[in-house]
């Protein structure tokens, strides 16, 4: 079944479309909730909240681009909005050290999605979330200040201690490889 | 490693990787796009009741000032025959003026009917209210304005007679129309505060009447704290009456 048609349908509100969309594109949300979440009950909260407004705002969608793209960008919303009702302390500097991933132990210095997931994922808040936004997603400086409540100097600053982050813990693994 | 490398890296890994989430997060999508419609009428409902009941209390408020009588303030009244009569501030001032009045205008203006021109002049001074008190002091002594009309030399204009008329020159002094001097709207600058201030008082207007309403509704002790009014030009303007001095006895307390 094509997605136009499992979509139109779901705007009628055809319950079994919902899910074969749900179906369709939950494991890629899940993953994209996987990076900007912490903890895995965190993703789930995040991929739940952004299905509910993608069925109950679906009128929004204006069919100019990719319905997953629209799909996507409900779910790095609803992660940022999650995030900014828990009112945590967003731009942190990092404090503790990455913790090794399993995978790494040993001579295998192949780098898996599950190490680099967990490398970003051990990164703080802000740092996480600028480097998702920037690096995967693809957001220029501008629009993630304007998505932050933040200035561009600042996502800047938070993507180059990202980097740096990032690349020292990449450091210690091919270290330890070796 | 550069940065563009490490982007590479962690986009080509992350971005198109798909984990699947539990079974039982689609049972809560699904419970909870059960559950919106309900609230979300629930709410509407609300919001529904709320802006019918503010609305149904304006309307009572609307009609309940439309159904008052207007009281009359300070309406200047004007006597049929071009007598100025005193302004009514109260109903026996009003009905005294009223019986004075015809007395000094016939007194007055007796002499004068005759003339086309004076009768003009005193239907002049009559719609004016700043004229009154000149007649009201001449009352005891009618003499002296007639003695001041003489000496004064009035205009004289003569009309042209129409073609194919004989006429003698009796009936040519008969169109002589004489014109007394313009007499000055105020006679003493300083009166002229006090007539200012008896003019008549802008309307209060429909919504400075729903707004004092409501504000002696909320604070019915102190009614006379905010007082909306409507000036003569339409702005609303709002009165806070003795709201310093409240704070000042809260500040000594």
């Amino acid at each position: 079944m094509n997605l136009d048609t499992i979509w139109n349908a779901c705007l009628a509100g055809n319950r079994k479309a919902q899910f074969q969309l749900y179906q369709t594109l939950s494991g890629r949300m899940f993953s994209v909730c996987m990076r900007y979440a912490q903890t895995e009950a965190e993703a789930e909260e995040i991929l739940q909240t952004g299905f509910i407004k993608v069925f109950t705002k679906g009128q929004l969608f204006d069919n100019k681009g990719s319905l997953e793209g629209w799909i996507r960008k409900i779910m790095v919303n609803t992660a940022i909005e999650l995030h900014r009702n828990k009112d945590r302390r967003s731009f942190e500097p990092l404090a503790q050290d990455y913790a090794m991933p399993d995978s790494c132990s040993g001579s295998d210095v192949h780098l898996h999605y599950k190490d680099l997931l967990a490398m970003v994922t051990a990164l703080p808040l802000g740092y996480r979330t600028v480097f998702n936004l920037y690096v995967i997603e693809g957001y220029s400086h501008k629009e993630i200040a304007e998505m932050l409540s933040i200035s561009e100097g600042n996502s800047k600053s938070q993507l180059s201690r990202a980097r740096q982050s990032l690349k020292e813990q990449l450091m210690k693994i091919e270290n330890i490889g070796l | 490693m550069k940065d563009k490398e490490l982007d590479k890296l962690f986009k080509g890994q992350l971005e198109q990787h798909s984990v699947s989430p539990k079974k039982d997060i689609w049972h809560k999508i699904e419970s909870q796009l059960d559950q919106p419609r309900v609230a979300s009428a629930g709410r509407f409902s609300w919001i529904h009741y709320a802006a019918i009941a503010i609305g149904c209390l304006g309307l009572i408020a609307l009609v309940y000032n439309m159904m008052q009588p207007t009281p009359v303030r300070d309406i200047p009244t004007i006597a049929q025959k071009g007598v100025p009569t005193a302004p009514a501030n109260t109903w026996q001032d009003s009905a005294t003026s009223v019986r004075q009045i015809p007395a000094v205008a016939d007194g007055y203006l007796e002499p004068s009917e005759q003339e086309v021109t004076k009768t003009q002049a005193s239907t002049q001074h009559a719609s004016r209210p700043k004229q009154r008190r000149p007649i009201k002091a001449h009352l005891p002594q009618p003499e002296e304005p007639r003695l001041e009309l003489v000496e004064l030399k009035p205009a004289g204009v003569s009309l042209p007679l129409a073609r194919g008329v004989d006429m003698d020159d009796k009936a040519q002094q008969e169109y002589v129309i004489t014109v007394p001097p313009v007499a000055p709207l105020i006679d003493s600058p300083e009166t002229e505060e006090s007539m200012l201030a008896s003019t008549r008082k802008p309307a209060g207007g429909i919504v400075p009447g729903i707004l004092n309403k409501i504000s002696d509704a909320l604070n019915p002790s102190d009614h006379t704290t905010i007082q909306f009014s409507k000036d003569e030009e339409g702005f609303l303007r709002l009165d806070i009456v003795n709201s310093l001095v409240k704070n000042r006895n809260k500040k000594r307390r």
